[in-house]
């Protein structure tokens, strides 16, 4: 005999239809529904929030900031723009040359955790 | 999304709302057990098992899939874990090829079909058996049968292929006057 058509199995496989389980399989089924409860779908939240982000870019910028004139500070004779928060800045004797290490250092972190959520809400999805 | 309504009155509550969901699938369900398991008491576990992991994880349906599609993935899942368990347990499988299920009923054509078809694909992998099931009764695509097994869509062709040839040949040995009738009036 030839191979079976796919017209001449899906035939065959309606002809013979579906196998019949125990006439009582609903009750069954029911009765055990009826104990168990339904597991609640827990919504997702992301990692940060909109603003945990927005707190994040404050931070940096206030760091890229602080590293400028820190370092302005630590390199000129004499400021450009003598102010208040130049004097105190020079009063923290801030390590000049590793405030740009630490901005770079935050935004790295920062730039994992987004790593980090995205692959936790694929996961979840 | 299919059944939206009463996928939302179950969630509300509704339990008899899942009895309207448990009448609809429920042949459809325990013929995908009975294709992986091939022992009618295994297959009813395995079914009421699936209908209540189903209604336990109904919030987590999405509709991202036909709830269908959804279903018989937990079916499916299921009946391996049964089948697997049911190894380990040093039970051995019934080879409904040697042991063909006594007929409710002789004269009841379409059963005596049914039992020469069970008895052709015992003769496959459970795997196999089952693709050819989704495939040609269920009627689903190759997509979905991918959702469904967590099989790669090149496996589940080749597997397609192969199992339509295995059954040919097992039909041709076992084929009865029922399957040649239904076959030859087949223009």
């Amino acid at each position: 005999m030839p191979e079976l058509s796919d017209k001449q199995l899906r035939k065959l496989f309606h002809a013979a239809g579906h196998s019949s389980p125990g006439f009582d399989l609903t009750a069954r089924i029911l009765a055990r529904a009826a104990v168990t409860p339904i597991a609640r779908r827990v919504k997702e939240q992301p990692l940060i929030g909109r603003w945990g982000w927005a707190g994040i870019a404050g931070l940096v910028a206030a760091l890229l900031i602080v590293a400028r004139f820190a370092a302005a500070g630590g390199q000129a004779t004499e400021p450009a723009v003598p102010s208040g928060f130049t004097a105190y800045l020079q009063h923290l004797q801030l390590p000049a040359g590793q405030w740009p290490l630490w901005a770079i250092g935050c935004s790295a972190c920062a730039l994992l955790l987004v790593l980090l959520d995205r692959a936790l809400q694929r996961r979840a999805a | 999304m299919e059944h939206a309504n009463l996928i939302t009155r179950i969630l509300e509550g509704d339990s008899r709302a899942y009895g309207e969901i448990v009448r609809l699938y429920q042949h459809m369900v325990h013929t995908v057990c009975m294709r992986v398991l091939r022992n009618a008491e295994d297959a009813e576990e395995a079914t009421q098992d699936a209908f209540v992991k189903a209604y336990q994880n109904l919030d987590g349906f999405g509709g991202s899939a036909k709830f269908s599609t959804w279903l018989f993935s937990i079916a499916y899942r299921t009946a391996i874990s049964h089948g697997r368990r049911r190894r380990t347990d040093g039970g051995s499988l019934e080879d409904l090829a040697h042991h063909p299920p006594a007929a409710a009923n002789p004269a009841d054509a379409r059963h005596m079909l049914r039992e020469q078809l069970d008895r052709a694909l015992a003769l496959l992998p459970a795997d196999d058996a089952s693709i050819l099931s989704f495939y040609y009764l269920e009627e689903l695509s190759v997509e979905e049968i991918v959702t469904i097994t967590g099989l790669g869509a090149s496996n589940v062709k080749v597997r397609l292929h192969r199992a339509r040839k295995k059954l040919s040949e097992a039909l041709e040995r076992h084929l009865g006057p029922e399957v040649q009738t239904l076959l030859l009036n087949d223009a």
